[in-house]
């Protein structure tokens, strides 16, 4: 059994960073035979922090890099140079094995549920899948009942009737399939959850309902998130700090507060601009002041 | 409804139902009616589910083999376009109405390059030929935004943006000139940032060539400052119809106020971290089984009585507001 | 390396690993070709080992394999001591035969497999569409060997035409003309067992291709904006299609040397199979060993050929790693 990483030290202090990334850099090679190898750096100098229980978005365009934040911080890839601390350990060299206690404290939670999940699973499979394999790694003790068990009590947290959880996922709605990927991202009590674009191609509705599913959750097993998105006006309402990236760099990280309201970086500026447009007119059509 | 100024394509108690393989029949519309103007742009409301991709995909008949037009008619320039056979259809399809599908990332073939591909629209209806069409095309990259057309025409659709993507999407769309064009969640799959780039797009083609356009999302901030009227569709039926800054201001449907005020939650003042989102609570009804009485009663803070037992009717508050909601029954 | 350059150079050593396989398998098999000879009381013992030497099948396995690779790179693949005369040459006589044969077999399957599968992919669930589906169910749980030989005892009954070998005992004296008709009409049965086994198989692969990219979104978007069915078709529909019917034409022309062995058998065509198949029996050993390379090297170079062709056709194949986001 491995140790807990994350269990409280009487020397921690409260705001201790979990995560912290330093000078990430990732490249990719494009090109090949007809076309000349061009390497392009996708993530090329990123640094932010996220102290523990708060929530870090990360925002910018489509190909600013987030995503690939993402899988580096989750190690499914391996950046090529730089430091990303859990705790203080850097991880971001770590071979598989050594990776491996690792795993349970950091989960991320992807864009349109269903594309992460075999269609021919039961939620109750989907969501009990990382009990099986952290038992099969002997990290974990959990034999059938207690899983069941679990994933009654983790679908009950998210929403859902235990009474489903025998039910093919195609019969769940979008809404349902992102909050079984939420709940499957808690089976085994991660600190820091990454949420990439998890609320985007959701229904505006449905959009309002996990977003308090996340705070709720946030609230109950004090978690750390670590939001990419595009959309400023919704991280908007859940970040405490916001880092903006362009071209593969933070290029300006502040408290939400200030990048709203005084915005520095023109990329900061235009993410602002598309999320004051539709609210502007918004506010114009309500009646309400911008 | 004013209709001093004629309309020119009307959907009338439109039922639509999916009789999938394994499984129970659903009855995805139930009954819609709407009436479109020339030049004129509608936008329709709702969330998934609610029946407005079908309603989109109904004018062309592009539905899957397992759905089935049982009732009501979709007249456009007189004629019921449900009662044309295939062969009918395809001069219309393009042509006269076009439909932007929802995924740009999906809608344009892979091995074909983007010009080539808004080459084949003008190919399938008019008697151009190769060079003609090049011409035009060229023009059309020009009109949906792109500055150097000759770069993008010979592009594939897997080197090109999102964003880049829907405007040639758009383009194939308005290539013959069409009196309307249906888009689809024309941004749900694109950058906020695209948002504004892409309805700017289709405002100009508006005010060009006065193409009617019916745009559908679930979105209400990307109809303000853009469509005329709006209809709001719930469950397979629609609920409100009403001009845009009538709809936001003051909206009258329960449903459509929710909506409203969760859109209006990412105005970024007043901002304060951890306060919850006004969100709707349950979810839309299960379409396999319908409820008798109005649909949204069960989510619904406004309930009364007699909203589980029937089916609202159709109200009218004030002049061209119609509202199928018992609030403002006599 | 380039792309091409790494398969290349995988099939380069593919092909080395196989001659490596090849020799050691036959040094592990039990017998060698003088067993018979060792039976004859009236052959001495120093008679057989003389020939042995003479040989060369008395050199340690190593020393042979250097050898042997020494004089393959020189085209030289040692001598057949059943036959008495060089592999390399005797190889090639046959293995033209069995190319006349095969490619006659892969050029028909797929003239015929192509059309047929877009055919019942664009009407599906049609009669043609049950007919064929039904035809090929039967002939694929029809093992090849019964359909070869029923069909050899119809051709038989039949008498129109000729069967047994690639000619007639009076081949020579014909003319032109006749030679060719001959030729085919000996042709006609191998190549058809081929043809009927192999349509089978390929019908299926394209109308699941077709039927796939036919409900793909693209192409239910370009329908929407009027392209006639048959546009659709031919232009929106087969290139991608055609996708993974080039990896299956791939394995088509890898199989074009190995894949008729049965029916050359039964239908007493003088190809690569017959020989090679007789040389296994008689421990023949640089004729097994050269067959079998002949055989790989086709492999090799038809599934190059398709990677080629793939990379050539799809502009999506990203060369090297992901894209980047």
């Amino acid at each position: 059994m491995g140790s807990n990483l994350y269990a409280d030290s009487p020397n921690d202090t409260p705001t201790e960073s979990l995560l912290c990334v330093q000078a990430l850099r990732k490249q990719y090679v494009r090109g090949g035979i007809w076309r000349k190898r061009v390497p392009v750096a996708a993530v090329n100098g990123v640094d932010f922090e996220i102290p523990r229980g708060r929530t870090f978005a990360l925002v910018g365009e489509s190909g600013s890099g987030k995503s690939t934040v993402a899988r580096c911080v989750t190690r499914l890839e391996r950046p090529d140079s730089g430091r990303i601390l859990i705790r203080g350990i850097n991880i971001a060299q770590l071979r598989s094995r050594d990776l491996l206690p690792f795993r349970s404290g950091i989960q991320i939670v992807f864009q349109d549920a269903i594309t992460s999940m075999n269609p021919r699973f039961s939620a109750l499979e989907i969501i009990e899948e990382p009990l099986l394999i952290q038992s099969q790694r002997g990290q974990v003790e959990y034999d059938r009942r207690n899983r069941r068990d679990r994933v009654g009590a983790l679908m009950v947290e998210v929403g859902i009737s235990p009474d489903w959880m025998h039910r093919s996922i195609l019969h769940f709605s979008g809404g349902q399939r992102q909050r079984l990927a939420l709940a499957r991202a808690l089976a085994l009590r991660p600190q820091l959850l990454v949420l990439d674009e998890a609320l985007s191609g959701l229904d505006l509705s449905t959009q309002a309902q996990v977003a308090n599913l996340l705070l709720d959750l946030q609230a109950a097993h004090s978690l750390t998130y670590l939001l990419i998105s595009h959309d400023l006006g919704l991280v908007a309402r859940l970040a405490d700090e916001i880092g903006v990236m362009s071209g593969g760099q933070t290029v300006e990280i502040g408290p939400t507060q200030q990048i709203v309201t005084s915005p520095n970086h023109a990329a900061t500026k235009k993410l602002l601009a598309a999320a004051r447009t539709a609210t502007s007119a918004f506010a114009a059509a309500t009646g309400e002041q911008a | 409804m004013d209709d001093s100024k004629e309309h020119f394509a009307e959907v009338k108690d439109l039922k639509v139902t999916y009789y999938p393989e394994d499984g129970v029949p659903v009855r995805a519309l139930d009954g819609a009616n709407l009436k479109i103007r020339a030049g004129e742009i509608v936008g329709i409301l709702g969330e998934s589910g609610c029946g407005k991709s079908t309603l989109a995909s109904a004018w062309l008949r592009l539905l899957p083999p397992h759905a089935s037009c049982e009732a009501g008619t979709i007249v456009f320039r007189g004629r019921n376009l449900l009662t044309l056979s295939e062969q009918e259809l395809r001069p219309l399809r393009g042509k006269e109405i076009s439909l932007i599908s929802q995924d740009p990332a999906l809608s344009l073939n892979p091995l074909i390059m983007a010009g080539s591909q808004i080459g084949e629209v003008l190919r399938a209806h008019s008697l151009l030929n190769a060079r003609q069409r090049r011409g035009q095309v060229m023009e059309l990259l020009r009109e949906v935004g792109f500055n150097h057309p000759e770069e993008i025409y010979s592009a594939y659709p897997h080197q090109l943006s999102g964003g880049q993507r829907q405007r040639i999407a758009i383009a194939q769309a308005v290539a013959c000139r069409p009196a309307l064009v249906i888009a689809d969640e024309p941004t749900s799959k694109l950058d906020s940032t695209l948002q504004a780039e892409i309805v700017s797009v289709l405002l100009q083609i508006r005010k060009r060539h006065a193409t009617a356009i019916l745009v559908i999302s679930h979105d209400p901030s990307l109809f303000t400052g853009f469509a005329d009227r709006v209809a709001v569709m719930y469950a397979g039926r629609i609920i409100e119809v009403g001009s845009s800054p009538e709809i936001f201001g003051r909206p009258l449907h329960p449903y459509t106020q929710a909506l409203v005020q969760i859109a209006a939650y990412s105005v970024l003042t007043k901002l304060q971290t951890g306060l919850r989102f006004p969100a709707i609570e349950g979810e839309s009804p299960d379409p396999t089984c319908i409820p008798a009485g109005c649909r949204f009663e069960p989510r619904c803070s406004d309930r009364m009585e007699i909203c589980s037992q029937s089916y609202p009717p159709q109200f009218m508050p004030d002049p061209s507001r119609p509202v199928n909601c018992f609030k403002y029954g006599e | 390396m380039s792309y091409i350059g790494r398969r290349l150079a995988r099939a380069i050593l593919l092909l080395v690993g196989v001659s490596a396989l090849c020799f050691l398998f036959t040094e592990i098999a039990p017998g060698s070709f003088f067993d018979e000879l060792r039976l004859n009381p009236q052959i001495s013992p120093e008679t057989i080992s003389a020939l042995r030497s003479h040989y060369g099948l008395d050199q340690p396995l190593l020393v042979r394999y250097a050898h042997w690779m020494k004089s393959a790179l020189h085209a030289d693949l040692g001598y057949s001591i059943a036959y008495n005369v060089p592999v390399a040459p005797l190889l090639w006589s046959r293995a033209k035969n069995t190319l006349l044969l095969t490619t006659t077999a892969l050029v028909l399957t797929w003239m015929i497999s192509v059309p047929l599968g877009v055919w019942t992919a664009n009407r599906r669930g049609g009669l043609l569409d049950r007919m064929v589906s039904l035809t090929g169910s039967l002939l694929i749980s029809i093992p090849e060997i019964v359909i070869a030989v029923a069909l050899l005892a119809i051709a038989v009954r039949w008498r129109v035409l000729r069967v047994g070998g690639m000619m007639s005992a009076d081949f020579e004296s014909f003319s032109a003309w006749a030679k060719l008709q001959d030729l085919l009409l000996h042709l006609a049965l191998p190549a058809f067992i081929l043809v009927l086994s192999e349509t089978a198989i390929i019908v299926r692969h394209v109308r699941a291709s077709v039927l796939e990219v036919l409900g793909a979104p693209y192409v239910q978007a370009a329908r929407g904006f009027g392209v006639s069915q048959t546009r659709l078709l031919f232009r929106h529909v087969l290139p991608v299609a055609a996708n993974p019917a080039i990896s299956l034409l791939g394995f088509s022309l890898a199989g074009l040397l190995s894949g008729s062995l049965m029916v050359e058998v039964i239908c007493g065509w003088p190809g690569l199979g017959p020989l090679i198949l007789e040389a296994t029996l008689s421990r023949d050993l640089y004729l097994v060993i050269g067959g079998i390379m002949f055989s790989a090297l086709f492999m090799v170079g038809g599934n190059l050929l398709a990677d080629v062709m793939l990379l050539a056709l799809d502009p999506r194949i990203s060369r090297e790693g992901t894209d980047a986001l």
